[in-house]
């Protein structure tokens, strides 16, 4: 099957100063080579790409999270080790760990959360109750924009007071997260 | 750049919003129009010989226009190949805007802007945003916003009881 590299590799590059999701380093344990490499991940949306190296234009390669699991596991020499697991049998699987717990938390939650009908499944009671908003203010409910510049903010960093909030949240996340452990097949109570 | 052929292929096979046989013309010189078996499946349009179990072709829709092309027509093209289109022919009008509409709304990136969007609206309109019952999504929306950049010229205000 011909994946269309151009549309994978337009949605990595990003339009303008746009952020990815989260990025950092992660040892990735090679399919031949048993040691671990250090790579650069990119999450952007449902994709994470990895790279060689920070900064390189083209990735070395991509994982489609929504056919895919991510869980803690164990291993004899890393710590923070979780694996992204093909749904399917016989599927690859992806040997990774963080270099320290706080990443080790940060991208399990990340990678936990990507997935397309999950994003799909937060979207659809807000949009229901924006269109009863709409109703009940007697207001023509409006599309969302197409264009990523309707907003027009720079992508900087936000103010101390917001770092708060989302920590906050965050650890309110994990919390959630951890009860709903059994459904979500991940074991979270390693974690966070 | 490396990617596993079984996860796309696991992808494919998934249940698809939407799938219809349609023309389509990829750009490449010299080609026609051909019958494909066309699967959108989250933010992938995936596309058959219509008597085949695997897919050919696997499109990501982002960073794309969606265009209608005359008559009864679509086109994607890729925000850095604008000149390089797909093109698609419908059978009617109808199902031309129905596709056109789900493959807009089937890119990650809209959808991220959709709840944005309607969060903010939510919030001018009412002064608050409650979402009845639902803590874990409510919190969930709040990871996914905070992942984005633009958040942070939008102030937060907790909810109202639900």
């Amino acid at each position: 099957m011909k994946l269309h590299r151009k549309s994978v590799l337009s949605y990595f590059r990003g339009t303008g100063a746009r952020a990815p999701d989260r990025e950092g380093i992660l040892l990735k344990k090679g399919t031949r080579n048993p040691s671990y490499q250090r790579r650069w991940f990119i999450l952007r949306g449902n994709l994470l790409y990895y790279l060689e190296h920070q900064g390189d234009r083209t990735p070395l390669g991509l994982i489609l999270l929504d056919s895919c699991r991510v869980e803690p596991r164990d291993s004899t020499t890393e710590p923070y080790a979780f694996v992204i697991l093909a749904s399917e049998e016989g599927g690859r699987s992806y040997k990774l760990a963080a270099e320290k717990k706080v990443d080790f938390d940060g991208w399990l939650q990340a990678l936990v959360w990507a997935g397309w009908s999950q994003l799909w499944e937060l979207l659809q009671p807000l949009q229901e109750q924006y269109q009863r908003v709409c109703q009940e203010a007697g207001v023509e409910p409006q599309a969302p924009p197409q264009e990523d510049r309707f907003l027009g903010l720079p992508c900087s960093p936000a103010p101390s007071g917001f770092q708060e909030l989302h920590q906050r949240f965050g650890e309110e996340i994990q919390a959630l997260a951890r009860s709903r452990a059994t459904r979500r097949q991940v074991d979270l109570m390693e974690f966070g | 750049m490396r990617y596993n052929e079984k996860e796309l292929q696991a992808l494919s096979r998934q249940p698809a919003e939407k799938a219809a046989e349609i023309g389509m013309r990829v750009p490449k010189k010299g080609s026609v129009v051909k019958r494909r078996l066309v699967k959108l499946v989250v933010n992938f349009l995936f596309y058959f010989r219509t008597d085949e179990a695997e897919p050919i072709g696997a499109l990501l829709l982002e960073h794309c226009r969606i265009a209608k092309e005359e008559p009864s027509g679509f086109s994607i093209s890729f925000i850095e190949d604008p000149d390089r289109k797909y093109y698609f022919e419908c059978s009617s009008e109808e199902q031309c805007q129905e596709w056109i509409d789900a493959l807009r709304r089937a890119s990650y990136e809209f959808m991220r802007r959709s709840l944005i969007f309607y969060r903010n609206e939510i919030q001018k309109m009412t002064g608050k945003v409650n979402i009845p019952g639902k803590d874990l999504i409510l919190l969930m929306f709040l990871f996914l916003f905070f992942r984005t950049p633009w958040s942070s010229t939008v102030s937060l205000r907790r909810p109202g009881s639900s």
